[in-house]
């Protein structure tokens, strides 16, 4: 079944480096922009079919330092920098339901997965988050709110 | 400036008929004109808040509401008509009445009408949807016949839709069911009107209007515990309360915040701290919210508990872009429209008065949820009670009529909070026969309308004289007309042991009515949490004829009072005695008392055919008693999502006289029970049948038993008048049918906010043997039908 991939041209990240080590000098915005460009399409690929059908799928495009922190109501320690996907399992009904968050390493690549039941945060995500895959036919409504950036 | 002079009563008919005569089709729907009896001179000036208007020349004022029951500054107009030839001078528009601030009396004269007059009654259209809507409950004069309260709670990480679907069942509550806002407790968010998605919130999404409910509180743990412990000191035996929860879940419980919850087994230790009342209605929207329905079933202390939920406890429940579909319909159905006014189709189940019960909601939201994914829950205790639980004041109040004279004629008992009187017909007004403030004593009973309740009128002494049951959180107390006042012949405080009764009016019901012994003298049935109990006036006191404990078996039938709905009597089977007929969810049965308890000669389960009426008492109403076919015994009227039936007990079953589908019609009455409010059965036309009074959005009429089917003698839609009153169903309430000037077609009772009336059938149509508009001092009785309890 299609998908859409919603990042436009016009995507402008702000990303925060604050703590994020560079792979190198002279790392471009551009580099940069082709780095969330690389990371949504490796998070597409890690959908199953019926994710792809039925949920509709976050990227904060904002990298997250080292550490810890909390996910989805989930406690994590993570080593690397890293970007959080959010992968909503039924949009549009009331919480908590069935979700999925992927942590993915800045350095790696690699992705790893964990089940939740409950959204980033309750409300409006802040600016940086964007969808990146949602069923064509899904309504508006049901997609979770985000603060314009 | 010359004076204020009176104006003459010929030149205000034709003001009248000028000012009516110009009113437009659309205009007569909407507007209502009043017209002042005052002649205003030249230089006369109304101040209107932040204006004025000062009157050009002499003239007579008809003051036009384009906006009847909006707070003011609405559009309105003043029409200035010469005071001598009743011709229109010259109109201003204004936003604010001639009498804000009292002065210049204003006698109304039209209202707004139905849409569309057909000349047969037609499928109703959503355009008078609002005419569907059950009318909201007469003043309470009494706050003794029960208080209802609720909790309504949306948790701190609610969206924009859980606060619609609050503000939703607010208004429902509010406006149509009439609770008190101070009531209800509304515990949202962080203490204001917003959620997490949408703050502010911008306007009520159901009509586009500014939100009326009120918040007490955030929804906090703490904060909930502290309504609970606020209504354990107020909830009282007869006492409702209704919790809605809507917002999100977790399999573990209620959320609060985004980290906190409320288990199923807190909620219910909640719950069970709270005293007995008569019903706890638990309604809950979130996500995994059927897990709450055991605990709360086991736990709740309440006469009558129903729970209610969109989902089971593994289901997550639906959302919307607005109000989560489960909620919506079921208050919806509780609401009698959708949020936006419009009407619903294939309405939820009603019982006569046109009112839903929580069950039929219910089921009515189960059947039409859109939400994906939910699966509506429901389950009550005792099994089945949830049928006869209504948000509106239950049981419906006594009949508040009786010859309290014995000259053959009835009167009419009406409290206020100013007090009591008792008026009789003369012509086409009333008298007054007494009347009195709070704090007179009717030899030892204290009059006080805040807290005294009729339970009743009947002939206690067997000389034709109608006394008055009155009860009080004190004890009960049977009143005669003595003069031009009221004497106590009976008083007995709570807590006296009357046989095997002990009476405790603060849990007790007491009717119907009737002479159960056949002496001639009527006694007082009562139920209440111990059982069941026939109470007979015995000098100034009561003695028990029958006093039997919850669980015996009268006759066959197994009574448990919370279970079982009594009422009415008659004498069914033709042999001169009164019997009552008796339901609860497993059937039906006639109690007749028999010695110290009751004998039952006819009871039949769910699922008996009475002729061609298939007996369901989850969604039949039966009642309405009467002689239908004039052969001396009553008979049952009988309703159901299907039709109507009347039904004969005929030895230990019954059978159906008559019965009906929905969409049949009577001479010229389409029949259809979810649009039907079903009135007194009297006999309307004189002769020994009586006919069936019933009223719709179209208009009102009298179906009478004709053969095996039903006539309309008597019909008449919307908009027409009898002699001076204008029938008008959206707001014209019916009262009880009797013979208020002795004869033996009885005329119906009618008040609606112009005033009073009394409606009695003139060939086809109806004539109204008396009328007046409110401000009419009936002797030192002053009318007005918005607080006068009849």
């Amino acid at each position: 079944m299609k998908y859409l991939c919603s990042r436009t041209a016009q995507l402008i990240l702000a990303l925060t480096f604050a703590t994020v080590e560079q792979a190198g000098s002279g790392e471009t915005d551009v580099e940069r922009m082709l780095d969330f460009q690389h990371l949504e399409a490796a998070v597409i690929a890690e959908l199953t079919p019926q994710e792809r059908a039925t949920s509709a799928t976050y990227l904060n495009e904002s990298a997250e330092p080292a550490g810890a922190a909390t996910i989805g109501g989930h406690h994590v320690t993570v080593d690397q920098p890293y970007v959080v996907a959010f992968v909503d399992q039924k949009p549009g009904a009331n919480w908590m339901h069935p979700c999925r968050y992927m942590l993915i390493d800045l350095r790696t690549d690699h992705i790893t997965s964990f089940e939740s039941d409950r959204p980033p945060a309750f409300g409006v995500l802040p600016s940086t988050w964007h969808v990146i895959a949602r069923p064509p036919e899904l309504e508006e409504w049901r997609l979770l709110r985000i603060a314009p950036g | 400036m010359g004076t204020i002079t009176t104006l003459d009563d010929a030149v205000a008919v034709k003001i009248k008929q000028e000012a009516l005569a110009g009113l437009s089709s659309t205009d007569a729907k909407s507007v209502s004109l009043a017209i002042s009896r005052e002649v205003h001179p030249q230089g006369h000036v109304f101040n209107l808040v932040d204006t004025k208007m000062t009157v050009r020349e002499k003239a007579a004022l008809v003051f036009v509401d384009h906006k009847p029951g909006a707070n003011w500054g609405h559009p309105c107009s003043y029409q200035f008509h010469d005071s001598a030839t009743g011709k229109l001078l010259y109109k201003e528009d204004a936003l604010f009445p001639p009498n804000l601030a009292g002065g210049t009396p204003l006698s109304p004269f039209h209202v707004p009408v139905a849409s569309e007059i057909p000349a047969q009654k037609a499928t109703v259209s959503p355009a008078i949807a609002e005419m569907l809507v059950p009318l909201p409950p007469q003043p309470i004069v009494s706050s003794a016949i029960e208080q209802r309260y609720a909790i309504l709670w949306t948790s701190q990480i609610s969206n924009r839709r859980h606060v619609e679907d609050l503000e939703f069942m607010w208004r429902a509550l509010v406006n149509l069911y009439g609770f008190t806002p101070a009531n209800i407790y509304v515990l949202c968010y962080n203490g204001t009107l917003g959620s997490t998605d949408y703050n502010p919130l911008g306007n009520w999404a159901g009509n586009n209007t500014p939100y009326q409910m009120q918040v007490h509180a955030a929804a906090t743990v703490a904060n909930l515990q502290a309504v609970m412990n606020t209504l354990s000191g107020k909830l009282k035996p007869k006492d409702l309360l209704l919790v809605h929860t809507n917002n999100h879940g977790s399999p573990s419980g209620l959320c609060v915040d985004d980290s906190s919850v409320i288990t199923p087994d807190q909620f219910a230790t909640m719950v069970a701290g709270l005293p007995t009342c008569r019903t706890l209605a638990v309604t809950m929207e979130q996500c995994y919210s059927g897990a709450f329905q055991g605990p709360v079933l086991q736990k709740s202390k309440a006469t009558n508990t129903v729970f209610a939920s969109a989902v089971p406890a593994n289901l997550e429940s639906a959302g919307a872009a607005h109000f989560d579909p489960w909620a919506e319909d079921l208050i919806a159905a509780l609401d009698g429209a959708m949020p936006s006014g419009a009407a619903l189709t294939n309405k939820p189940t009603s019982n006569f008065d046109g009112l839903i019960s929580i069950k039929a909601a219910c089921d009515w939201a189960k059947l039409t949820d859109t939400g994906v994914g939910d699966a509506p829950q429901y389950g009550d205790n005792p099994a089945g009670c949830g049928a006869s639980i209504f948000l509106g004041t239950q049981p419906a109040r006594a009949d508040q009529t009786g010859d309290v004279n014995a000259d053959g004629c009835v009167e009419i008992v009406v409290m206020s909070p100013w007090g009591l009187g008792i008026l009789e017909q003369e012509g086409p007004t009333f008298a007054c026969l007494m009347l009195a403030p709070n704090g007179t004593r009717f030899g030892q009973w204290l009059l006080n309308t805040a807290d005294n309740v009729i339970a009743g009128l009947a002939d206690f002494e067997g000389n034709h004289q109608a006394g008055i049951l009155m009860t009080s959180p004190w004890g009960l107390g049977i009143l005669q007309l003595s003069g031009s006042t009221l004497t106590s012949t009976v008083m007995v405080p709570n807590g006296t042991k009357i046989g095997g009764w002990t009476l405790d009016t603060t849990s007790d019901y007491f009717g119907p009515l009737a002479d159960y012994d056949g002496d001639g003298r009527a006694e007082i049935l009562v139920t209440g949490p111990s059982g069941i109990a026939v109470l007979k006036p015995s000098g100034s006191t009561l003695t028990a004829l029958a006093a039997q404990p919850n669980g015996t078996r009268l006759g066959q039938w197994l009574f448990e009072s919370s279970a079982n709905t009594i009422g009415p009597a008659g004498d069914y089977d033709g042999d001169g005695k009164i019997e009552v007929l008796i339901t609860s969810p497993w059937g039906v049965g006639i109690l007749r008392q028999s010695g110290n308890t009751f004998a039952c000669p006819m009871l039949q389960p769910n699922g008996t055919r009475f002729g061609g009426w298939l007996l369901d008492t989850s969604n039949n109403n039966l009642g309405r008693s009467a002689d239908y076919d004039g052969d001396g015994a009553d008979e049952i009227l009988a309703t159901s999502p299907w039709g109507i039936g009347i039904l004969k007990v005929t030895g230990s079953t019954m059978n159906s006289v008559m019965l009906a589908p929905n969409g049949t019609r009577f001479g010229g009455w389409l029949f259809n029970s979810p649009d039907d409010i079903i009135g007194p059965a009297s006999t309307y036309t004189g002769g020994k049948q009586a006919g069936l009074m019933v009223s719709s959005a179209w208009g009102i009429g009298v179906l009478q038993l004709s053969g095996g089917t039903l006539g309309a003698p008597a019909m008449q839609p919307n908009g027409t008048r009898f002699g001076g009153w204008l029938l008008n169903t959206a707001d014209n309430r019916f009262g009880e049918a009797a013979s208020y000037d002795g004869q033996q077609a009885t005329g119906l009772l009618v008040t609606s906010p112009w005033g009073i009336g009394i409606l009695k059938v003139a060939g086809n149509s109806f004539t109204s043997s008396m009328l007046q508009p409110n401000g009419t001092r009936f002797g030192g009785w002053l009318l007005n039908t918005a607080d006068n309890q009849f």
